[in-house]
Parts: C-alpha cells; structure tokens; sequence
C-alpha cells in the first residue's frame, strides 16, 4: 500500500519499508476536520501523521519526494512536517479511501487551522492515491 | 474677517485635508484589498490542467486495456489504471471541479460516462479482443469532451487572467491616483504643522517673556507671594516672602504649607486657604505674625485668591503684606486721639465744674444779698429806731428807760457782729484759711460742757445728754472745730423747735466713728428742704422771723470734713428732726468716714 524508501534506518525490505493498512494503522491515530479545494464542506479525516511514519522509518532527509498511483510526483521539505500537523489520511468522514477516488492514502494539510496553508502553492502537496515516499 | 480666515486656515482646512487624508487612505486600502484578494488563485482555476490528468488517465486505460489483450499488461497493471481513470473522473465530477465543467458545457459527458461505469467495469473483469469496441465506444465519447473542457478551460482561464489583470490595473491606477492625493494632503498637512510650530514656537517665546516678567515682578514685589497646589505644597515663593519668612526658595518650594511656618497652621488662615479653593478671595486684616527669627510679633494683611487652569481651580495664590508699621502709626494715631477725647473731656468737664460754680457763685451772691438786705438791715432799723426814740424823747425818759433803749440797740449791735463774723468765718472757709489740729477729744466731755454753758446762757433746761454706757465717745477731731459744729447744731436745735419741747443729745459707737445725734421736735411753722439743707446762705421757710444767714449748717458740714467726718441729716421729720456729727475714731478711720459719707450724697 506505501513503499518508503531512501534516507530511512529502518527497513523490511531491501530498500525500503513496504507497510500496508494493517501495519500503518499501528502508527498513532490522528484526526483532522478541514476543508478542501476540490471537495464541498468540512471534511472529516482519520490517519496519522507524517512525521509520525518519518520517525517510524528513521527517515535522516531533508525532504521527501511524494508519488501517487498516477506518477504525480512532488517534492516536500520534511520540516514541513513538523511545522503543521499534515495528516495521511486513510479514511474520510468515516469511509475508507478507496482507490477509485482519492485514496487509500490522501496527504492532507490544516488547511482551515492555518491561513497560510490555504494557497496554491500547499493546493498541490496534497498527494491523493499516495504509493511512494522517497526520503532524501 | 481676518478672524475669519485665520479660523478656516488653522482649524477648518486642516480638518478638510485630514478628512480627505482619511478618504483616501481608506479608499486606497480598499482597492489593496480588492487587488490582494484577486490575486488568490484557486486549485479549481488549474481545470485545464486537472481535466489534461483526465484524459491521459482514460487513454492510458485505453491503451492497458490493448495492452492486455496483447498480453503485455497484467491485470494488476490494468486495475491501476483503473483505479486512476476513476479516481480523475470522481475529481472532475465532485464539488467545486464539477461546476466548472458544467461552465465548460462538459456535464453531459460526465453523466453519460457515470451511467456506463457498470458496463465498463464488466467490459474491464473480461478483457477480449471482441470486446474492444465496445470499451472505445464508452471512451471516446468521454475523451472528446475532455478535449472540448480543455480548450474551453484554456479560453476561459486566459480571459479570465486577462480580466483580472485589466482590474488589477485599474486598482492600481486608482491606487496610485489616491497616493498622489494623500501625498497632497500629506504635503499641506505637514506645511500646516510647520506653520503652527513656528506659530507654537513664537507664542512659546511670548508665553516665555511673560513669564520672566511674572517672575520679575513676582520677585520685586514687594508683598510676600506664596502659591500652593491642592495638597497645599509650595509652588512659589518669592523674594519678600524669604525676607517675611527667613526661609530661602530652596527648601520652602515643594515643601507643606504648615511645615513652612506656623502661621499658615493658624486656624482662620487655614480656612482662608481652603477657601480660596472653593473659588472664594479672602482678606484677613492685621494678622498676628510671630516670626521664628524675630521676638517682636509683626502684624500682616493676608489676601487669598484661587489659582485657575481654564475654569479647574489648581491651588491658591496668597498676598501677605508686613502691615506692622501701619498698624503702630495707626495705633499711635488712636492713642493720640484718645488723648485729645481725655483733654477735651477734662477740659469740659473743667468748663461744667467752672460753670456749676459760676452758676453756684452768682446764686451765693444773689442768696447774700437777700439775706443781707434782709437779717441785716433788721437789727440796722433796731438800733436806729432805738436812737431815734432816744433823740426824740431825751428829755423826758429816766435813767432806766434809756438803759433799756441802749440794751435793745446793743443787742441788735450784737446780732449784726455776729452775722458778719458767720460771713467772715464762711469766707475764711472758702479762702481755706482755717487751720485743723486732730487730736483725740472725749465728746462727752464737749457736750456737757457746752451743754452747761449754754443752759447758763440762756436759762435752757430742755437740753438732755445722753451719755453712753460702756464706751468713752472719743474721736478724732479738733475740739475748737468739734465745739464749733455742736454748738451750731444745739443752735439750730433750740432755734427751730418748739418752746418747752426736749433737746437730746445721744452717742452711737460705730466701727470706724462716733456718732452725735441731736434731736428735736420740728416747729409747727414752715418747713425746709432736707437737699439743701447744708447749702450756703439757705434758709427754709420754718426760719422766717429769726435771725441767721443760713451758713450756719453749711459751716458745720465743712468743719467736720476738714476733719475727716461729716454731718449729716439722719431723720427730716418735722415731729423729729435729727442731726448728726460724724467724726473718725481715730486718724487712720478718717478716710471711712469720708468713703462713707461720698457713698451716701451718691445714694
């Protein structure tokens, strides 16, 4: 479901981490209520945190290049992560993420709890269909 | 009208300018805004972009789907691809991406393709070469559309910058404009502050002038000036008032009122002051003033007023002036005055005293000619008609007539020498040349000598002495005096009472003199006036038809003053008149007697 690889101390594979839903649920729980730029209303997420999983892994970069199902790839300073709650989120309004939409994995920002998260410029972190961390 | 102008430029121009300042500020922070928000771009501005993902995902599925039939793509490869072209279109037909497609004329595309999703998905679980053009038949009509939504969102994004761009700099144009006209406004606001700090400037230095010559005049005063705030702390204190007070500027100013001296702890001064903090001007006139430095007492006039900032009362300014000098000119002037008010009064009482004795003087006179003309022409027309009947009858009268003839006039003789020696005794009384010797005398022994002599004398035998028991009546006197007084008043007594009636004589011993009371019964005929009794030369109607001149009580009042007593009448009843001799026990009770006798002519 998530492959991690890169500047990362811990492994289950030879290159990486591969986790899937059962393994990324061990990660803390994290909430957040936020709305989006291409979906209506408040939306309600569940998942856990970014620096959560980079500390799982051991993550030592400097940033992480996120790619999705469809090859859209971006890359991500990692003290990001420690600046603002971004959440990976597995579930919306208590659904899962499905493939088929914007899931299993859908990287969300606060972006109702931080003015300056509601640019453009945060619009496209927003990875959904997350497969590939890349630390560096 | 000048005012007028001066007015419109120091309050109502800047006020204009300031509110156009305001204006256009806020007019400029307005169009800011407009700009700011203009500029946000949104995700769902980027449609071209997300509907470009759309149609790649879609012929990427497409191109899967051949790929499997050939059997280079697995099915795990195909469901990925699945998965993305569903996930893009469920972003292109959800919330705010769906409404631009709708704009974009693309929402029946989507809704066609969302009622065919069941028939792709079971195309997609059995992918065969047969199947193909069905799949193509479902796609193409969607990747049309795409292509469509794209060029139109690429219009529509370009104009849409374009408008945005052209408002944007219509903002900014507006902007800049009202930047000039703040700039303006900025301009003739800051000419006006220099002006008015120049003007502030050239009213400070006036304001400054008018200060040093307050102070100068302050300091040159004369009078003690003391200001204080409303805690009553100093806040001036000038030249006159170091000299008042002996206390320099430097401690005094700041210091408490009443610890400065004590005279500002006196009552009335207090609630003068605290006066003056209610808006009231107090005076307090000749205020004692004991200086620490000084042991004489100087004397101030204190006046205080309010000290006011606009109409709030500040503290209180006090004026003290050193009246000390004034007031002892004016104190000298009062004595003088006095002075003059004691003479004049001295000196009309002088005039009334000369008057009273003018007046007394011609009435003297007046009474000496009446009782001239009258006691002593009688014993005058005695022995001439005497003479004359011894002329006339010379011849014919015996031995023993012309005795008695002789014996009648001598007595008128008699009478008339004794008349003029009680005048020349009165006179010599009012030229004080009667001498008095005190010394101690029994008066009982006096009146029964005169008693005896006088019984045989006349042949009297109605005088009774009645002599006291248990005392000797002395007194001291002069017994010629003494003896003088008695027989004029046994005189008086044998004179004007009936024939036959007694004649007592009586003594009471008192605590500082000796009393002699002779008594008589009044005669029926005339009365007198007990008040003027003692006067000179009177003489009531009860002494008509016998001789006198009526000094006779007058002298024997004098003499016993001389002598330190005093006659007096004790009872003026005519049935009983009583007349009494007072004279002193003693030379020390002289005084008494005289205490006595001014206490009863006051009553």
């Amino acid at each position: 479901m998530l492959e991690v690889r890169g500047a990362i101390s811990k492994t289950n594979v030879k290159d990486g981490a591969h986790f899937d839903m059962e393994m990324l649920k061990v990660l803390p729980v994290a909430k957040l209520e936020t709305s989006t730029a291409v979906t209506d209303g408040v939306r309600r997420f569940e998942g856990f945190l970014m620096r959560d999983l980079l500390a799982y892994v051991g993550a030592q970069g400097t940033t992480v290049t996120a790619k999705a199902l469809n090859d859209y790839t971006i890359k991500i300073a990692i003290a990001e992560f420690d600046r603002f709650d971004v959440l990976v989120a597995y579930e919306m309004d208590g659904e899962p993420l499905l493939p088929s939409d914007k899931g299993p994995l859908w990287l969300v920002y606060p972006r109702d709890q931080h003015v300056e998260l509601q640019d453009i410029r945060f619009d496209y972190r927003w990875v959904w269909q997350l497969r590939w961390l890349d630390i560096r | 009208m000048n005012q007028t102008v001066r007015a419109f430029v120091g309050v109502a121009l800047p006020v204009l300018v300031i509110i156009v300042f305001v204006a256009l500020l806020t007019f400029s922070l307005l169009r800011l805004l407009n700009t700011e928000r203009d500029m946000r771009f949104e995700a769902t501005q980027n449609m071209l972009w997300v509907i470009s993902r759309a149609h790649i995902s879609s012929l990427l599925l497409g191109e899967a789907v051949a790929g499997g039939i050939a059997g280079e793509v697995d099915l795990a490869q195909l469901e990925l691809r699945y998965n993305v072209f569903l996930s893009r279109f469920a972003l292109l037909d959800d919330g705010p991406q769906r409404r631009q497609m709708e704009a974009l004329g693309a929402a029946a595309a989507l809704d066609a393709l969302r009622e065919s999703l069941p028939q792709l998905n079971a195309l997609l679980k059995d992918v065969k070469q047969e199947t193909l053009p069905n799949l193509k038949a479902l796609l193409e009509p969607y990747n049309a559309a795409l292509t469509d939504a794209a060029n139109k969102a690429m219009v529509a994004e370009w104009e849409g910058l374009g408008a945005t761009l052209d408002a944007t700099r219509k903002q900014l144009w507006q902007i800049i404009i009202s930047m000039i006209g703040i700039s303006l406004a900025g301009a003739v606001l800051c000419i006006h502050f220099l002006l008015a700090i120049r003007d502030a400037q050239q009213r400070t230095r006036l304001l400054n002038k008018e200060k040093a010559f307050s102070e100068l005049l302050i300091a040159s005063s004369g009078e003690a000036i003391v200001a204080v705030d409303r805690d009553r702390r100093c806040t001036v204190w000038n030249e006159a008032a170091e000299r008042l007070f002996g206390l320099c500027i430097n401690p005094a100013v700041g210091a408490l009122l009443n610890e400065l001296s004590g005279f500002f702890a006196v009552n009335r001064v207090e609630q003068a002051i605290g006066n003056a903090f209610q808006g009231q001007a107090i005076t307090l006139l000749d205020q004692p003033f004991f200086p620490s430095h000084d042991s004489e007492p100087l004397y101030v006039d204190l006046r205080c007023f309010a000290l006011r900032d606009a109409e709030r009362i500040i503290g209180a300014i006090l004026l003290i002036s050193d009246v000390t000098e004034r007031r002892a000119a004016q104190r000298e002037i009062a004595n003088h005055r006095d002075h003059l008010e004691q003479m004049v009064r001295a000196r009309t009482q002088e005039l009334d005293a000369a008057l009273i004795r003018e007046r007394t003087t011609a009435e003297l006179y007046r009474n000496f000619g009446t009782m001239i003309s009258h006691q002593f022409r009688t014993p005058l027309a005695l022995v001439d008609s005497a003479l004359q009947r011894l002329m006339r009858r010379s011849d014919m009268l015996t031995a023993a007539e012309v005795m008695e003839r002789c014996k009648e006039a001598r007595g008128a003789i008699a009478r008339l020498v004794k008349l003029v020696e009680s005048t020349l005794d009165a006179a010599r009384l009012d030229a004080s040349q009667i001498e008095v010797r005190n010394q101690i005398c029994n008066l009982g022994d006096l009146v029964t000598e005169i008693c005896s002599r006088l019984t045989e004398d006349d042949g009297l035998k109605r005088i009774k002495v009645m002599l006291p028991d248990g005392f000797t009546p002395t007194a001291c006197c002069d017994p010629v005096h003494a003896e003088h007084i008695l027989t004029n008043l046994l005189s008086n007594a044998v004179k004007y009472s009936q024939n036959a009636t007694p004649i007592t004589i009586n003594f009471a011993n008192r605590e500082t003199h000796i009393e002699c009371v002779v008594t008589n019964i009044g005669s029926s005929a005339g009365s007198f006036e007990p008040e003027a009794l003692f006067d000179r030369y009177y003489r009531g109607r009860n002494s008509e038809g016998r001789p006198g001149i009526g000094v006779g009580l007058y002298m024997a009042r004098m003499l016993a003053r001389l002598q330190g007593g005093d006659v007096q009448l004790q009872n003026s009843d005519p049935n009983l008149i009583q007349l009494a001799m007072l004279l002193p026990r003693s030379a020390a009770d002289s005084g008494f007697v005289a205490a006595m006798k001014h206490r009863k002519e006051t009553a």
